[in-house]
């Protein structure tokens, strides 16, 4: 996609101005915590995508880019907060300046504004993957499953795929559950209808003949056949009934009947003892706290068993790994089984009830909307509690809790109330009352409500079988969508897995050289195992070392990345990363990247100068192409150790009489350039276990390195009779001779903390010599033309040149065999 | 069945929409109507909404109640 050629970084972050050249190649950025090196990475994001993770999404409260991008001392000015980067495109062949401003994040100036750039631009902003820190890096190693899955499925946009998968599930699953209430509707309107009707079955042929009776009667012409769009009452005139009250005699003495079957049903000795037993079995259980514990427990259980279908916990949002969740509450399951069985049971026994009362509720309230047409509702208004309550409690059966609940609905159901027997009796003597209708009024009545019911019945079926069609369609769509993204995704993760295990070895082939590592995909999950020296596959934080780990994460990524961008996988920003990996596999580390990854531009900052040094040294870096942040402060930002910049700051120092600051500033720098040089020029030095060296115990070894190099150098030249050589190595010995004189620091390693101890009770005219003393010796151990210090190449095995990376100083040190 | 490229986006592979590429051809040879694979079609790969409103109008069509 892109390789950064520069960064120019203003009042952003902790950064008040600070350009840095990239050209487009490997760069680290290096210095102690808190010198603002995650500015840096803050900024290459910014200016990339818009964003800054750290300062965006959850957990992040109230911090954001807009409030907290700026300087703290611009925060009022978030125009002033810009980060410009001069970006290379190489499929384009362009080169690219990009500038945002955090009052505008998502308008940034491009130029040029290219439509091809634009789109490259826009692949960028979707990919801020780019950048990656120690945090997000251990995510893809000591995750659980769950998490694991969520970080990677994130990497590679699976998380698109994974909630179509939930969202299709949740699709599917809720049009399964609309099926089984419009069945039952439909049986409902069936029996309606066959009762209408006076037939016992429902057929075409038997609904045509009772049709054609009555249409005779009225000498309407007999119907052939029955579709969808066929009316029993076809060429009837009005008015449709002949009754005043509007009501059908016949049927609704049919539909008296019928409910008084019902309460007869529900009042019958057979329901009272299934109600009876129902109680008993429900006492035992409400009687022992414990079991009623588990009934509680169970039910939740198992409701909460077909309720997990997302990543995270409903509750508190935390991500859980959906197979073991279901393997650990399976389990509890299992232990409640006994409880389940009887529940289940409890609830198969309540479940015809649960109909009946749903159907006398349905009659009660047919019966009544009868009785408001015949203008006498007093008469069933006291059914109209009951029939509530026996809907409630139909809808309660489902379920067995609240045990105390559910006894006390059951208790009270053991008996009809006297009142609605004679609610319905009234009713009933009411609608006796009524005339009987002539043979033509009976045969429009029953036209009229068969009609009436079939119509009522087919809507029902309809949307019955459109409902079931719907869910099959649902499960269907969902079956093969599961099945056809498993594919896919276990040949992704195959293919990841090769990678990451060759990157892995190629990394720790010292001693891993046979290492492997299992990927094994499911819905929700990403299972990760990784061999252990040919012991087993285990989860990779079980044996494997931290460095071991902070390696398998990198691998893992860049395996991912590679599989995700190919051959546009240009840049990265490893924030960080691998800290704790020992230093004999960084240098593999480094080979790593620089050989598998030639095209890729990585920006690595680090607080640790020895792995600074192990990039430079294995390649990975090369010429200027890395900053070191000497420290950091709020007004002036991170400061580098830049040359120029080092002694004029020394300078301003001196002209402000602060010698303290002076001398405290030469110390540091000559700490800093004393551990490049003696690593530079390969000094011995006596070595330290916890790694803090003093000035005294570095430059000292340095200079006298350098004499020893001076002399091979010297002895070298003879051998070849290189006298021009010779004479320029005799002249810079002895300016380097006279220099380490006039800055005695060869005497410090007789006592390491005198001279530079009591550089601060020096005076402005005293210590003014010093400075220029030391700035003339440092500048002995550099190239002449580029100013890069010395090194001793190679850096390790027999010392072969004294020479810089410029190549116009390259002094030979082997003599003539 | 003929081979359908790898979607892409700037030349990079976009695993989503190879999924999604998948399912539908599945589909489609499952017999699953084609204007319901069209309507999936344009969520997914074109509009790039997964929600459950856009899917479910995706399955079962704008006239479907819901």
């Amino acid at each position: 996609m892109i390789r950064v050629d520069s960064i120019t970084i203003k009042e952003f972050r902790g950064i008040r101005d600070l350009t840095l050249s990239l050209k487009g190649k490997n760069f680290a950025v290096c210095g102690p915590n808190g010198t603002g090196k995650s500015g840096v990475v803050d900024a290459l994001e910014f200016a990339l995508t818009g964003n800054v993770s750290r300062l965006s999404g959850e957990g992040k409260g109230e911090v954001s880019l807009k409030a907290h991008g700026p300087h703290v001392d611009r925060r009022d000015d978030p125009d002033k907060a810009r980060v410009r980067v001069l970006i290379t495109i190489p499929s384009l062949s362009k080169t690219v300046t990009i500038e945002r401003s955090v009052k505008a994040p998502a308008s940034p100036v491009i130029t040029p504004s290219d439509q091809d750039v634009l789109d490259v631009l826009q692949h960028v902003k979707m990919h801020p993957e780019i950048v990656l820190s120690r945090r997000e890096l251990i995510n893809y190693v000591l995750a659980t499953p769950g998490e694991r899955a969520q970080e990677v499925q994130a990497l590679l946009h699976l998380d698109r795929v994974e909630q179509v998968r939930s969202t299709l599930l949740k699709i599917a699953n809720a049009c399964d559950k609309q099926v089984a209430p419009q069945a039952s509707n439909a049986k409902y309107t069936h029996d309606n209808l066959i009762r209408a009707l006076e037939i016992t079955e429902l057929t075409n042929g038997k609904v045509l003949e009772a049709a054609n009776t009555r249409r005779a009667i009225l000498g309407l012409p007999a119907l052939f056949e029955l579709t969808e769009s066929t009316s029993l009452k076809d060429g009837m005139s009005q008015p449709e009934t002949s009754q005043a009250s509007g009501v059908s005699k016949k049927q609704a003495l049919a539909d008296i009947q019928v409910t008084r079957e019902s309460l007869t049903e529900l009042g019958s000795d057979s329901t009272k003892a299934l109600i009876s037993g129902v109680v008993a079995d429900l006492d035992v259980l409400a009687g022992d706290s414990a079991i009623e514990a588990s009934v509680k427990l169970e039910s939740f259980y198992s409701m909460g068993m077909g309720l997990v279908e997302r990543e995270s916990c409903p509750f508190c949002d935390d991500a859980w790994d959906l197979d073991k969740l279901r393997l650990h509450v399976q389990g509890k399951l299992d232990h409640l089984r006994e409880v389940s069985l009887k529940r289940k049971a409890i609830e198969e026994r309540l479940a015809p009830l649960a109909s009946l009362l749903g159907m006398i509720a349905d009659n009660l309230d047919s019966l009544t909307r009868q009785a408001q047409q015949m203008k006498a509702s007093l008469v069933m208004e006291g059914t109209n509690g009951f029939s509530i309550n026996c809907r409630e409690i139909s809808n309660r059966l489902t379920t067995i809790l609240p045990l105390a609940s559910v006894i006390q609905h059951l208790t009270n159901l053991s008996s009809v109330p006297d009142g609605i027997i004679n609610a319905i009796s009234s009713f009933e003597t009411l609608v006796s009352a009524l005339p009987e209708p002539t043979k033509q009024e009976g045969a429009r009545e029953w036209l009229t409500i068969a009609q009436e019911r079939l119509e009522n019945w087919r809507e029902s079926v309809r949307m019955y079988e459109i409902l079931k069609e719907r869910a099959k369609s649902a499960r269907g769509v969902y079956d093969i969508y599961v099945t056809t993204s498993d594919k896919k995704l276990v040949g992704l993760y195959a293919a990841v897995e090769r990678d990451f295990s060759s990157l892995y070895r190629f990394a720790n082939r010292d001693d891993e050289d046979k290492f492997n590592a299992k990927m094994v995909p499911s819905m929700g999950k990403l299972g990760f195992d990784v061999d252990f020296y040919g012991r087993g596959f285990f989860p990779p934080g079980a044996y494997h070392s931290e460095g071991h780990q902070d390696s398998m994460g990198l691998c893992l990524y860049l395996a991912l990345m590679r599989h995700i961008q190919g051959a546009g996988f240009t840049f990265a920003v490893l924030d960080d990363v691998l800290m704790s990996v020992d230093a004999g596999h960084r240098r593999e580390v480094c080979t790593l990247l620089k050989t598998e990854f030639p095209d890729t531009q990585f920006v690595l900052t680090t607080h640790d100068q020895i792995w600074l040094r192990h990039m430079k040294t294995e390649g990975l870096l090369v010429g200027r192409s890395s900053v070191l942040f000497r420290n950091w402060c709020v007004d002036t930002g991170p400061s580098q150790w830049e040359e120029k910049d080092v002694w004029s700051e020394i300078d301003g120092h001196i002209e402000r009489n602060d010698i303290r600051a002076a001398s405290a500033l030469l110390r540091h720098y000559l700490e800093y350039v004393s551990a490049e040089l003696c690593h530079r020029l390969r000094a011995p030095v006596e070595y330290r276990g916890d790694v803090q060296y003093q000035l005294g115990e570095l430059l000292p070894p340095a200079i006298a390195q350098m004499r020893t190099l001076f002399k091979r150098a010297k002895d070298a030249a003879s051998s070849w009779n290189r006298r021009e050589t010779l004479d320029m190595l005799s002249e810079r010995e002895t300016r380097f001779a006279d220099l380490v004189k006039a800055t005695k620091a060869d005497a410090w390693q007789v006592n390491t903390s005198v001279h530079y101890n009591s550089w601060d009770s020096l005076g402005k005219e005293d210590f003014s010599p010093v400075v220029k003393a030391y700035r003339e010796l440092l500048g002995s151990f550099t190239c002449l033309e580029c100013g890069e210090y010395l090194r001793v190449s190679p850096d390790r095995e027999t010392a072969e040149s004294l020479r810089c990376d410029c190549g116009a100083t390259n002094i030979n040190l082997k003599k003539k065999p | 069945m003929a081979v359908v490229p790898s979607p892409e986006i700037d030349g990079k592979q976009d695993i989503p929409a190879q999924v999604f590429e998948s399912f539908l051809l599945e589909l489609e040879s499952t017999g699953a109507s084609s204007e319901m694979v069209a309507r999936l079609r344009k969520t997914l790969l074109d509009d790039r909404i997964f929600t459950e409103g856009a899917l479910k109008t995706a399955i079962f069509g704008e006239e479907m109640p819901q």
